[in-house]
């Protein structure tokens, strides 16, 4: 009974496969999930702190000089500011933001409880793609993240396929200079793959 | 030179698999069972549950961050902390890597003065006890879960009824490598009339420090220096594998091994019964039943002019004992003889012919004692009389498992005393008699230390917080002793009362204890005055009884990987195959080919085994060359039942109740053994006769005197075979490894190192069987010779990173290819299973996953490595050369904008080897050691005439025997 069971969910998937051929055939690859915006917990604005007031990509994202994750500040960095220096809102310092937004953040500071984000740029879990290397390569957060300094909401815009990742790999990696020369991109599969 | 794998090929008794890769993918049988209708009907509801899925909205995952950000970590950057390993009772120091907050990979520590860098396959294992789901969550009072609250306030209770009337008090503990918990403990028993430690090991050692106390006036073990000695014998004793010290008996003896070093070459001779891993990589080894131990030593003590020659001893064996004894004699003061059997007359003996050589403060060191073995076995027998009489009142067992590991009389005795307690990690057989379980934290979870060797101290710091509602046996002391300070406050209290002040280095204990905590170990005076043979040399010392005619002896030994049994419940060491034998989930009887036959048993048969005076257990047979005719043998540390999880099947059959206490010492060789043959065959999972070598010859020796004389007449003379592929180019690095057969000995830690750096799955015995094994690294273990006294080869096999590789071309969807830094690369999102490349493998080292294996359970899954891809069913993997350590390494010299430098970036096996065995590195770069291994003339590639340019190479193993002329494989000599 279980083989049965185990060969009709394979005639489920057959047909799946068949609906989502149709679909990609139209619009695009299969994984690519350019466009994808959702409603974050706390309305973050990349456009206000990366645009606006131009703070740097590094300042909150600070293990993308070190580590394969750029990474996702912690609450208490973001309180960091928020406690201490004036904001658009004009309150003093040591006062808290009364932003409803900021609010948010204040309150789960408070209840230690970590702020569920949703996640955006996902790469498959059989992909190894360090951070480190890209920035200290001088790679632009730009070249994969897009205009993020204008986005009032994150919105993913590259695909993020192999094809995105080879292209540059191979060839657009060379306008980079490090050093005064181009640096050395590997396209070996293990690089990524392992 | 005939190289055999087993005894099945070397008779021609395995059948050539015709179609080796004939087994059909488990599916067909589930598609012809569905009509055409059925088809269409299920693919309309795929289509249909397609759209409705594919109009929502994606699966919506989220991301995380730390509420407050943490001092020192960073999201995806491994830590490292150094600490002490406490799989055993060797204290070997380890640096862990630990990946947000979790540890997941153990190697040892260069800095430990013990192990400098190797660790063993149990120590590489241990963070799967740390993440086992059957572990407790917490204390248990008359078997019902309950807070510490209200545990301690019942035992308070209990203490002070006990305090009350002046009752006896025992605890009973495993070897106590802390001192802050043995001086905790003291503390404790402090409070009360009659309270006594008692210390024991289930695989004992205590006859030597016995004899010590007779013959010295100090119970002590002495700290063997295999690094001073140039001539080894080794009696019984399997210090390479499971015998005190093994990952730092191995650095010490393997750097001894070099025929190229500035120090001779060491020779090594052992005497033993069954074949050993130790044994197995002796220059000379003869077989001696136990029960030949003290004759054979009382013949050497006479043939170095002490006492009169001993009992009967066969012809053969007492010509060479005065053979051996002239030898010894050319090496005072750099010989050693080590003697494994737990006979106190065996161990005064061996002290005796140490002190006779002169290796007293040159290689066996009484200054910096060993601590590693603190077991008392007089002091246990007391302890079981005491209880059986039902004189004690309570009895708390810390770190052991005496109801498993001990005679049968101690059980009965046990539950006689009112409250008995365990400070268990799970809910063991000790443990399921107990009144109350105060579960301990795992090693990786707690503060602690050791102190191993006298001397050399090492803290234990934790990787994680506890999992689970645990407490520290540090801390449960101190509170049971009215104490309220932490494990950590106290700790560093001890340390800067009794350790600081031992040293004159460091004058400040802040500097000092901050010191320790990052190097991991700190090393300081011994005694000043060693204790000195004071026992009158001509005394004459009783021999024991001698087995008699017509019947067997048994020996009980431990098996690599296994060791006393605690780990029984950790499947990946369930799994690695024993070095000798390559069996895996069981223990069985060893018996050598000759007996085999007399008694009509084949590989696989059950026998049914009775010694003298003891119940019968059947077992399955393996028939073991270079076993002594006289002595059968079988492991002990299996027939685990409690304590693991639910759905486990027992493997193997418990024999400690075997043993027992009569000669005052845990012994573990019986006499009057009856053997029988009973009916029924048994399974056994053996990775030994998995392909065949179909006649070649793949590994390579040579004697020491003709190496020496020319080293260059080590060079293979034939050259690798053409080939029809061109060169490849070659980016920045070109990765190679170069293996000394000389100083691997077949430890298997590599085995165990690599499967949990690359998340290699676990199969099971069933899969085993069917050879469906997943190591990517093995060690191929071939005899040489007669099947009496063969030599023995290791040699680890993995992928060989071939240049022209004989996989790649046949892959039809390029899921295996080239790398420009040498690497045969295996890309699992690309393969779709052919298993071609598998089948085109001349070194059989490509594994295929049959089936999705499972990583259900939650605790468990926080073992996985997260920079390794978690394979699914129906693809291929193997070795990768640990490319994702070759990337970090590589990332984090570019990004400090630097040359990547030699020796860092090294792959699991060659950091975790005790031998220190590997090298590994780049060829383009000249100076590297790798470029200095790949000139070395005893270098030689295993099927090199198939010209597929192997990027893994051997050095010849070079043998310490006069009698061993150059042989090699078909391009050698």
């Amino acid at each position: 009974m279980r083989v049965r069971t185990v060969a009709l969910g394979g005639a489920v998937a057959f047909g799946a496969s068949l609906m989502i051929l149709a679909v990609s055939v139209d619009t695009k690859l299969l994984g690519d999930n350019s466009g994808y915006k959702p409603v974050q917990p706390i309305a973050y604005s990349h456009a206000l702190h990366a645009g606006e007031l131009k703070l740097d990509c590094l300042f909150c994202h600070t293990g993308a000089e070190q580590s394969r994750h750029a990474g996702i500040p912690p609450a208490s960095t973001c309180m960091k500011c928020h406690e201490t220096i004036l904001n658009k809102a004009g309150t003093k310092p040591g006062v808290s933001d009364p932003s409803p937004e900021i609010a948010k953040l204040a309150r789960a500071v408070k209840e230690g409880r970590p702020i569920e984000w949703v996640r955006i740029h996902r790469l498959p879990s059989h992909v190894d793609f360090p951070h480190s290397r890209h920035v200290n390569g001088g790679v632009a957060c730009q070249n994969c993240h897009g205009e993020i300094q204008g986005m009032e909401r994150v919105e993913q815009a590259l695909a993020l396929t192999m094809g995105e990742c080879l292209t540059c790999h191979r060839t657009e990696n060379q306008k980079l200079q490090l050093n005064g020369k181009a640096p050395m991109a590997p396209t070996d599969c293990s690089a990524c793959h392992h | 030179m005939h190289v055999w794998k087993s005894l099945g090929e070397r008779r021609g008794l395995i059948k050539k698999t015709k179609a080796e890769f004939s087994d059909e993918l488990p599916v067909g049988e589930s598609v012809r069972q569905i009509t055409r209708r059925d088809f269409f009907r299920f693919s309309g509801l795929g289509f249909a549950a397609g759209l409705a899925i594919g109009c929502k909205s994606k699966v919506v995952e989220k991301a995380m961050p730390y509420l407050n950000a943490q001092e020192g970590l960073t999201p995806g950057v491994a830590q490292w902390y150094a600490t002490t390993c406490q799989g055993c009772s060797a204290g070997c120091g380890v640096l862990a890597r630990s990946r947000d907050g979790r540890p997941v990979k153990l190697e040892g520590n260069p800095d430990h003065p013990l192990n400098r860098g190797g660790l063993c396959a149990i120590g590489q294992a241990q963070t799967r006890g740390l993440y086992d789901p059957s572990r407790l969550k917490q204390p248990r009072l008359q078997g019902q879960d309950c807070a510490w609250q209200a545990f301690d306030a019942d035992l308070a209770k209990r203490f002070a009824e006990i305090k009350g009337k002046g009752g006896k008090l025992r605890i009973l503990t495993g070897t106590l490598l802390s001192p802050t918990l043995k001086a905790t403990i003291h503390g404790f028993l402090g409070g009360f009339k009659d309270g006594k430690l008692i210390s024991y090991d289930a695989l004992s050692c205590a006859a030597i420090s016995a004899a010590y106390e007779q013959t010295h006036g100090l119970k002590v073990l002495p700290h063997y220096r295999l690094e001073e000695a140039e001539f080894i014998l080794g009696i019984e004793a399997d210090f390479l594998g499971t015998w005190i010290n093994p990952a730092g008996f191995t650095r010490a003896y393997a750097s001894r091994r070099g025929p190229d070093n500035s120090r001779p070459m060491s020779k090594h001779v052992q005497a033993e019964a069954c074949m050993s891993l130790t044994g197995s990589n002796a220059d000379e080894r003869l077989r001696l039943a136990p029960s030949e131990v003290v004759p054979f030593l009382e013949a050497l003590a006479s043939a170095l002019g002490s006492g009169k020659s001993g009992g009967d001893l066969r012809k053969e064996l007492r010509t060479k004992a005065n053979a051996l004894a002239h030898e010894l004699g050319e090496h005072r003061g750099s010989s050693l003889v080590l003697c494994g059997a737990n006979d106190l007359y065996a161990q005064l003996l061996t002290a005796r012919i140490n002190h006779l050589l002169g290796n007293e403060g040159h290689t066996v060191d009484l200054s910096h004692p060993s601590l590693q073995k603190q077991g008392d076995d007089p002091a246990l027998a007391g302890l079981i009389k005491e209880m059986g009489e039902g004189q004690i009142d309570a009895v708390i067992v810390v770190g052991a498992n005496p109801s498993y590991d001990l005679p049968e009389e101690f059980s009965s005795a046990f539950a006689k005393v009112p409250i008995r307690m365990s400070l268990c990690l799970t809910a063991d057989e000790t443990a399921v008699t107990c009144t109350h379980l105060a579960p301990d934290h795992h090693w990786l979870e707690t503060w602690s230390d050791a102190e191993p060797v006298v001397g050399t101290m090492s803290l234990v710091q934790p990787l994680t917080n506890p999992l689970f509602q645990t407490r520290a046996a540090l801390e449960s002391f101190l509170t049971w002793g009215g104490q309220s300070s932490s494990a950590l406050e106290h700790l560093r209290e001890h340390w800067r009362k009794e350790v600081f002040s031992r040293q004159k280095v460091v004058g400040d204990f802040g500097t000092f204890w901050d010191g320790v905590l990052q190097k991991g170990a700190v090393q300081l005076e011994g005694s000043p005055t060693p204790p000195a043979y004071r026992e009158d040399l001509n005394a004459s010392l009783r021999a024991r009884n001698e087995a008699k005619p017509g019947t067997y002896e048994l020996l009980l030994m431990a098996k690599v990987g296994m060791g006393d049994g605690r780990h029984a419940f950790n499947p990946w060491l369930q799994e690695l195959p024993d070095p000798i034998t390559k069996m895996t989930w069981d223990n069985y009887v060893s018996v050598s080919p000759a007996t085999a036959k007399g008694l009509g048993l084949e590989q696989g048969d059950l026998a049914a085994l009775r010694p003298q005076g003891l119940s019968e257990l059947t077992l399955p047979v393996v028939v073991q060359p270079g076993q002594d005719d006289r002595t059968l043998a079988v492991a002990l540390g299996y027939g685990r039942k409690d304590g693991g999880p639910k759905d486990w099947k027992t493997v193997g059959t418990n024999v400690y109740p075997w043993r027992s206490l009569a000669t005052g010492f845990l012994a573990a060789s019986l006499t009057g053994l009856q053997v029988r043959r009973v009916g029924g065959r048994a399974e056994l999972a053996a990775t030994q006769d998995h392909h065949s070598l179909e006649g070649r010859e793949l590994v390579r020796e040579m004697a020491l005197a003709p190496y020496l004389r020319d080293p260059a007449s080590a060079r293979p003379h034939e050259q690798p075979g053409p080939s029809v592929y061109g060169e490849h180019p070659h980016g920045k690095h070109r990765w190679a490894m170069v293996i000394d057969l000389n100083k691997c000995t077949g430890c298997s830690g590599c085995v165990i190192g690599c499967q949990v750096e690359n998340n290699i799955p676990i199969v099971g015995k069933e899969e085993v069987a069917k050879k469906r094994e997943m190591h990517w690294l093995r060690i191929d273990r071939y005899y040489e010779g007669s099947e009496a006294e063969p030599k023995v080869f290791h040699q680890p096999m993995m992928c060989q990173q071939c240049d022209n590789a004989p996989c790649e071309n046949v892959c039809p969807v390029l899921a295996t290819v080239h790398s420009e830094e040498g690497l045969n690369q295996q890309v699992y999102n690309r393969c779709v299973g052919t298993r071609y490349c598998a089948n085109n493998c001349p070194y059989k080292v490509r594994r295929f996953n049959w089936w999705e294996y499972p990583h259900n359970s939650e605790v468990e899954r926080l073992a996985l490595n997260p920079d390794v891809t978690v394979r699914s069913r129906g693809v291929m993997e193997k070795c990768s050369f640990c490319v994702q350590r070759l990337m970090t390494a590589k990332i984090q010299a570019k990004n400090e904008g630097r040359e990547l430098k030699d020796g860092e970036a090294q792959p699991a096996c060659m950091q975790s080897c005790p031998a220190q065995a590997i090298v590994f590195g780049d060829v383009q770069d000249p100076d590297s050691q790798i470029s200095h291994a790949m000139r070395d003339p005893k270098r030689f590639l295993v099927l090199g005439e198939l010209g597929i340019g192997p990027a893994v190479s051997y050095l010849t193993k070079i043998r310490n025997a006069d009698s061993t002329e150059a042989k090699g494989g078909h391009h050698g000599a």
